[in-house]
């Protein structure tokens, strides 16, 4: 870096004079310029990263290596021609899309990182001091962020949060759906319709709750959110988090570890659909299924319902065949019954019409005036039959039973013959 | 002495004596199958008893007569409920 001498000369040599604010910048502009003709490399950290109109404003600082207080501030921006031509350059060196570059180096720069830059000092009169950035170390910010990466995966992996919610049960019918995304981006619209014109007329429950899908303010909004579903869980059976829309869009915020941390502790399973054309973020490898894009995830919930229904109708008409089968065995079992009942009571029928006969030909044989025509007589005393000769005696009054007439008669004589 | 022959004749030595049941005109009730079944077997018993008299014996027998008869009845009477068609 050369320095111009100017300024100690010039400064020693300024009249003692009042000047308007626009002087003094003017001339603090024309002393920036003349002393830094040339731009410089600079590494530092940054601490925000803002995308406006194409142009990039990037909040530098560098900290005290050992108390991490902020020793240097500085703001540098990047204009949309600038990151064009760097974009187009890099694109041309390893034969890449422009558009594909371009989200690489959005998705690569964020707060947090230390970065390497070409800058040139710049000093106006309206804003002040700032740095503009004419070039990029593309291995300084790459391998910043691959590192942080891999020590978020490590942690991840290390507390367990990596396959948490993997682990999950999944619902049986995914129908009751939690969306984290912001209302007007093009993906929860793309997500709604999609979800909507499904062929097979399912409905789908979705509540969506309003979250920065993009910027600094993306982690701390998304894991309010997954508090406030966590607590409203019975509610729902899965949460989807979808965003899309603009390409250039910053990645970045869903590799945070904390917010990767508490969507592992998600008591229902994820579903992301953040989009993801360069790189799997951390998210996508922590939430139970992760997706391309926010139709994608309308995609899978069709399907999970569409297996959910079918499972339904094949459960149904087992149980139908089920019942049939018991139907079929009971008619089966109550004719074999009434078969049975049948033959038990014929057999008890007949049995009981023989006994009958069986008795009735007992009675007639026992009948006396068979007895009598089989040339038997009766002999009755005192109304009392007789059937031996000791039960009379001489001189008893005795009735003789003929087939034909009593005879009442006298016993005269007995003489017992052996 | 021909006359009360012929009388008696008429009348049949061995003419059963009328029942209780013949003599109310109407069957028991109510009506139970075993328990005329079991009636019918002890008549049957008795009535080989010597020391049962005449108008007893012939009482009985009319009595198990008309048993077998109602018991014989309700076989009729139940045999279609074991013939109903699957």
């Amino acid at each position: 870096m050369q320095f111009n001498p100017f300024f100690t000369i010039a400064a020693s040599q300024i009249p003692l004079r009042t000047y308007t604010l626009y002087e003094l910048n003017e001339f603090l502009r024309r002393v920036v310029a003349m002393n830094f003709p040339e731009s410089v490399w600079v590494t530092a950290e940054t601490i925000q990263v803002r995308w406006a109109r194409g142009h990039c404003y990037i909040d530098l600082v560098e900290k005290n290596a050992a108390s991490s207080e902020i020793e240097a501030r500085m703001l540098a921006m990047m204009w949309a021609g600038d990151f064009r031509r760097i974009c187009r350059a890099r694109a041309t060196e390893y034969n890449k899309e422009e558009e594909i570059v371009q989200n690489e180096i959005t998705s690569l720069l964020k707060a947090g990182i230390n970065i390497r830059i070409k800058v040139r000092a710049d000093f106006s009169e309206f804003h002040g001091m700032k740095l503009i950035v004419e070039e990029l170390d593309f291995t300084e910010i790459a391998g910043n962020q691959a590192l942080e990466r891999l020590e978020t995966i490590r942690y991840l992996k290390n507390t367990g949060a990596l396959h948490r919610n993997k682990k999950l049960k999944a619902p049986v019918s995914w129908q009751r759906i939690a969306v984290i995304s912001s209302e007007t981006a093009a993906g929860w619209e793309d997500f709604q319709a999609h979800l909507q014109q499904n062929p097979f007329n399912f409905t789908f429950e979705l509540t969506l709750f309003k979250a920065a899908m993009q910027g600094i303010y993306l982690q701390n909004e998304i894991i309010t959110k997954l508090k406030a579903i966590e607590l409203l869980q019975h509610k729902f059976d899965a949460i989807v988090m979808v965003r899309g829309g603009g390409s250039k869009t910053d990645l970045g915020g869903f590799d945070n570890k904390w917010l990767c941390e508490a969507a592992s502790h998600a008591p229902l399973p994820i579903v992301s659909g953040i989009g993801h054309e360069i790189d799997e973020s951390i998210l996508d490898m922590v939430a139970f299924k992760s997706l391309k894009t926010p139709t994608a995830v309308a995609d899978f919930l069709i399907e999970q319902q569409r297996q959910y229904y079918n499972a339904l109708v094949q459960a149904r008409q087992k149980a139908q065949r089920i019942v049939y089968q018991r139907i079929e065995q009971s008619i089966t079992l109550l004719q074999q019954q009434k078969m049975r009942m049948q033959w038990i009571g014929h057999y008890y029928i007949a049995q009981q019409t023989q006994h009958l006969a069986h008795l009735s030909k007992m009675l007639q044989a026992h009948h006396p005036q068979k007895l009598a025509e089989q040339g038997y007589v009766l002999i009755e005393k005192n109304g009392k039959r007789i059937i031996d000769s000791e039960s009379i005696d001489y001189k008893d009054l005795i009735k003789i039973y003929f087939k034909d007439s009593v005879i009442n008669a006298q016993i005269i004589d007995k003489k017992t013959e052996t | 002495m021909n006359n009360k022959k012929d009388k008696k004749n008429n009348l049949n030595v061995f003419q059963e004596p009328e029942s209780d049941y013949q003599a109310q005109n109407k069957e028991p009730k109510p009506f139970s199958y075993e328990e005329a079944l079991q009636e019918i077997q002890q008549i049957v018993e008795d009535m080989q008893q010597p020391s049962i008299g005449m108008d007893e014996l012939l009482k009985k027998n009319a009595r198990a007569n008309v048993l077998i008869e109602l018991c014989q009845q309700k076989l009729q009477a139940i045999k279609p409920k074991f013939d109903i068609p699957f």
